[in-house]
Order: structure tokens, then sequence, then C-alpha cells
């Protein structure tokens, strides 16, 4: 699904990656685990297609095509999705027209007829019990007025909604208490198939207590330094990042 | 010395036999223009917009009305309405439908109330001046009190094709009895490439606890100069509720003006103006506070395309004695080219110390996260930036309770957006 060859990025000039090397294949997940700074948030925006981030040196491939070439909506239209550490608050909005927009361009993009509004209603009902939202929810701009945790729920709806190949968390679990914890997990652990991959980004043991991966990566200063199965989210638990760094 | 000055001299020679009170003031309303002459960049409530064309071009003026050609007219809230209206500057009659309950009078052969129409201008405004020396089209509409009105009053004021330049200079006044509810829906409407010049003049007295909503719509022709006064007058504990819609015409400039007569009184007042190419609209806003427990509240918006120029300027002034008012004044621009400017001014003069009052002004261009946060979920760059637009217009356009009316509108900005998207 992804394949990642010796990726180097930089942003606003600054080497952020250096030299990643990452194979999903579909069906799995896994996770990448970090302090603030490695380069996690910025390995989930290049494959999501951020226009200021460049890639120097490698390539990243998803499902056998180089991504470099490929507008951030056509990333989109194939199948893969970000969900936003910060969703982005846009008040004149509507949720449902965006949902429902967004939708349709995919469909559009599939060759397959647009969905209308009575059909879409049906469909994003089923979706909002999923992550137990409410449906006054569709009639507030994005993210417009919503609580930490209602944000990262709406972009769950927005994944199950688009039905992504690769979906990728960045930092899903931040400021969420654990019962909005427990229903995102649920959502994304639903979701899991052997046709999708997920790439879960996270700081904390509690996401993956929740959502359990095949694989936790530890990124360290922009390069993978250690990975290993779930249990290794306990050892980094218990000893922290600093015998990795030694390591290296 | 001005075209104007001869226009005035034979207008005023095929006028002979009006009134000698209304010559008198025609005459004392020229005198005045004359000597403020045209607005230049050294007067400060000017100085954004370039009013030359006025001086350069002479626009021809007929004391007749022109000839009206036939007119298509098709606009889908006019069903449900009691439509008002004018080809240019002939009141159409036939196609009018006027209600029972409310005195119309439209100018012509006739001013009625004449008392009530000849006040003088206070405000050193020129083109208002003009409007007073050459007013010949318009009403006068007096609805009594205690009346509620079950349709809107739409007024058209229709400019078609013309062989010549031409100037018009229409007077509205609208007076709303005590108790009294309404719904005017003023549109100007250009169905002509052809330049000409509207000098428009709406003088609005909102009586004693009586509300009205009202929604000016400026959709004038690509070529068009439209001048446009706006007055209104808000009695005691009477209601305003009133739309500027501006997409059309060439140079647009609005003075609206606010008065509070009485306590207790409230007045909604939100703009929005769409430019494209090189259009340039400039409305000017004073809010006058001058009774206890009024309330105020602003919200202009433009969103601008291309080469195209915005000046927003916008003066709430609460005079000493008017306690507990509370005054808001926000005006947010969108910028969609490098190449559109915008000059945004909110003022607040305060001269009563038991008051709240805000103001704020933003202008930018379409933020960038947001455009990838759409994009992100499979939005073209186009669509995206589409849907941003459109979110940040409709602000304006939310709270119109006027169903049809709000479809046409959202209409007109999705083909307006469709429209600069193309380019």
């Amino acid at each position: 699904m992804l394949d990642i060859k010796n990726l180097h990025v930089t942003v606003e000039g600054k080497h952020i990656l250096k030299g990643i090397n990452l194979r999903v294949k579909a069906g799995e997940l896994h996770a990448i685990m970090g302090r603030n700074g490695s380069g996690k948030s910025t390995l989930a925006n290049i494959i999501t297609g951020r226009e200021d981030y460049k890639i120097t040196k490698g390539k990243i491939l998803y499902k056998g095509f180089d991504l470099s070439k490929l507008s951030i909506e056509k990333r989109a239209l194939e199948g893969i999705f970000m969900s936003f550490q910060y969703p982005v608050v846009i008040p004149g909005v509507n949720n449902t027209y965006f949902l429902k927009s967004a939708l349709n361009a995919k469909l559009k993009y599939l060759d397959q007829p647009e969905i209308n509004a009575f059909d879409f209603m049906h469909l994003i009902k089923e979706k909002l019990k999923l992550v137990e939202m409410d449906e006054s929810y569709l009639s507030r701009g994005v993210n417009d007025g919503f609580s930490g945790g209602e944000k990262k729920r709406n972009e769950i709806l927005q994944m199950l909604t688009l039905e992504p190949s690769l979906a990728i968390l960045d930092e899903t679990d931040s400021g969420l208490d654990i019962d909005a914890l427990k229903i995102i997990a649920k959502g994304v652990n639903n979701f899991r198939s052997k046709d999708r991959a997920f790439l879960a980004i996270t700081h904390y043991k509690r996401l993956l207590d929740y959502m359990v991966p095949d694989y936790i990566h530890v990124l360290i200063d922009g390069k993978i330094v250690h990975t290993g199965g779930k249990e290794l989210a306990d050892e980094l638990e218990e000893k922290g990042y600093g015998w990795l760094e030694k390591k290296i | 010395m001005f075209f104007q000055q001869s226009q005035f001299e034979s207008f005023l020679a095929a006028s002979e036999g009006d009134r000698p009170e209304l010559l008198a003031f025609r005459k004392k309303a020229y005198a005045q223009f004359k000597e403020l002459g045209f607005p230049n960049r050294h007067w400060e409530n000017w100085q954004f917009t370039n009013f030359s064309v006025f001086e350069k071009q002479k626009f021809e003026f007929s004391p007749k009305p022109l000839k009206s050609y036939s007119i298509q007219l098709n606009i889908p809230f006019q069903e449900n309405a009691y439509n008002l209206i004018f080809v240019n500057g002939v009141f159409k009659e036939k196609m009018s439908a006027i209600p029972s309950k409310v005195q119309f009078q439209p100018f012509g052969k006739e001013f009625p109330n004449l008392n009530s129409l000849l006040i003088p201008d206070t405000d050193l405004n020129p083109f208002q001046a003009l409007n007073s020396a050459f007013f010949n089209t318009g009403f006068l509409l007096d609805i009594p009190p205690d009346t509620k009105l079950n349709q809107p009053l739409h007024l058209i004021y229709l400019s078609t094709k013309r062989s010549q330049t031409t100037m018009a200079h229409p007077r509205f006044q609208i007076m709303l009895g005590e108790n009294s509810e309404a719904e005017i829906i003023e549109h100007y409407l250009g169905q002509t490439q052809a330049a000409y010049w509207n000098n428009v003049s709406t003088v609005i007295k909102i009586g004693e606890n009586a509300g009205l909503k009202h929604t000016r719509l400026q959709e004038e022709g690509s070529a068009a100069y439209h001048i446009g006064s706006t007055t209104w007058d808000l009695g005691k504990l009477s209601r305003l509720n009133s739309s500027q819609i501006v997409i059309g015409g060439k140079l647009f400039r609005h003075n609206l003006k606010i008065s509070f007569k009485g306590e207790f009184a409230q007045a909604v007042i939100k703009g929005l103006s769409l430019t494209s190419k090189n259009q340039h609209t400039d409305t000017n806003i004073q809010v006058e506070h001058a009774s206890p427990h009024c309330s105020s509240t602003q919200l202009f918006k433009n969103v601008l395309a291309d080469d195209s120029n915005g000046v927003f300027t916008g003066r709430v002034l609460v005079r000493a004695g008017s306690q507990k008012t509370e005054a808001g004044q926000s005006s947010k621009n969108l910028l969609l080219s490098d190449k559109a400017r915008m000059f945004s001014n909110p003022q607040l003069e305060i001269y009563a110390d038991d008051v709240k009052c805000a103001h704020g002004s933003t202008t930018g261009q379409i933020d960038a996260d947001a455009l990838f946060y759409f994009r992100s979920r499979g939005l073209s760059k186009k669509t995206a930036k589409r849907i941003l637009v459109k979110g940040f217009a409709d602000e304006v356009l939310q709270g119109q309770t006027n169903k049809s009316l709000l479809l046409y509108l959202e209409q007109r900005l999705d083909s307006w957006l469709h429209g600069i998207s193309r380019t």
C-alpha cells in the first residue's frame, strides 16, 4: 500500500525528515511514536501532499505509484486520508454541505453517480451513530464551536464517509478524554479491513491500548531508529526514548 | 464650469409650470452643488474614489423620460411581492401593483406633499445636492400607522439600452407609520452594457414602534455609474434590518446615514460587495446615536477579485447623553487576487460614558490551512476556493427571512463565483 524509500523532506528550508524507510501493507496498522519535533507530523503531511513541504531525496510510493506528481486532492481521491492534528475551523461553511461535496467529488472521480440529498442524510446519520455524534453537528459550520474531542470525532466521521484505503491519524488522541478516545478507537477498529492500511501517529501508549498496532516505529530526529511489535509500546512507556537515542 | 450648469438651466426652463417653492429648492440645491463641486482626493470622506469621470464625461439629461424599450424581467421573488417598476425613469403603472393600504405617488408631472420632500441637505454631499436639483422621477410612499403589509414592496429601477450616455436622479421617499411593519426591496437592475449614471437618493423615516426590513440590491450594468445616498431616521422603539448587496456597476458609491431619533430603537445593517475586473465600490456609513438605549450592529464584507477596489468607511457617533448605546461595527474583506485592493476605515466617536461599542476590520486572502484541509478531502482547488468564498459571503446573507429573495441572492452569488473562477 505504502512504500517510503529514503525520504528526505525540508520545511521552510529546515531538514526535518532524514531518510525514512517504511513499508505498510494492506490490512496493517502501523504506529509512529516519538518526541515532539521528531518529524511525525511532517511525515503525515508530506504523504497528504502539503505544498510547502519539499521532498529533497527519496520517494513515496502509494499502490505502486510515485505520489510526488499528484496534487493534494488527487491523493485524496485515490484513497489517502489524513485525520488532522488541528482540524481547521471554517465558520461560514456548513458541515453537511462540505461532507456531501467531498463525497460527491470522490464518487465523480470513481465514475459513479452523485449521491442525492436524501440518500446522503440517511448515510450520514448512520455514520454519526458510529462516532456517537449528535445530528445537530450537521447544521453547524465546519468545526465551528467544536470542542477538541468533537473536532477529532468529526475527522473520524469524515474518514468513515469517504472510505479511504490509507488513513493517517495524526495525533488523533491528543486532547481527548478516555471516553472520546474509546469512541474514536472503536470507529477506527470497525473500519479496519484487509484492504485498508493505517498509520497512527501518537505520543502515548494510551491510544495503542485501544487501537492495537501491528508494528510500532520510533522516530528520532527525522529517522526511524527502531521498529517493534505492539509490546514496544510498553517498553517505551517504561524506559522512555533515551535508550534509543543512545543507540544512534 | 460643469456640464450640469447648462443642463440645469434648460431643465428649469422646461419645469416652469412647477410650483415656485420647488423651483426655489432646486436652485438652492444647485447653488450648493456648484459651491461644493465634485469630490476630489483632498476630501477626507471621499478620498479613495476617483470621481473625475463626472467632470470629464457629459451625461445627457432629458427632462422627459427616455423612450422605453420592451423589457424582460425574470426575477423569481417578483411573484410574491408588490412590484413598483420603473423603466429608464418611467413608472410602469400597468406592470406594478400597489397595496391598497398605502399612499403611493410617483413623481413626474406632479410633486405631492411638497413640504415633506423639500428637506434641505445638511451633509456636504454634492451628489445629494445634484439629486435635489434634478430629481424628476421616483416616488413618495406613505405607509399609514398600524399597517402590516402581507407581501414585500419590490422597487425595480430598470435601466435598459440607450443611444446616449445619460444620467438620472431618482428620489424615493418612504414613510413608515407608527406600529407598522413592512419589507422593502430596492433593486437597481441594468440590462445594458452601455454607460449611464444613476444618482439615487432614498429617504426613509421609520415611525415609533415600526419595523422595516430593507434590502438594497445593486445590479447595474457593467459600464454603469451608481451613486446612492440613503438616510434612515429611526423613531422610538423602531427596528430596522437592512442589507446592502452590491454586484453590478463599474463605479459605485453609497452614502448611508442612520439617525436614532428616539429611545430603544435597533438597527442591523449588513453589506456584501462582490467585485471583479476593474470595478470600484465605495461604502460610507454614518451611524448617529442621538438617543439613549439604542443599538446598532454593522457587518460589511467585500470580496474582491481581479483588479477591483473596495472602500469601506464607517463612522459610529455616540452623542453626549446617549447612554446605554450598544454599537458594533465589523468590516471583513477577502482579496482573491494580488491586484485587488481594499481600503477599510472603521471609526468610533463617543461622547457618552455608559456605552458598549466595538469595532474591527480584517482584510486577508483565502486561508491556506483551510484550502489544504478541503483539498485533502478530495475537493479541487477551484471548488475548495469557491466553497470557502461562498462561506465567507454567506454570513451576510444568513438571517435573510425572505426565502425567495435569499434563493435569488444565493444564485447570484453562485453565478458570480463561477464567473470569477472561469478567468
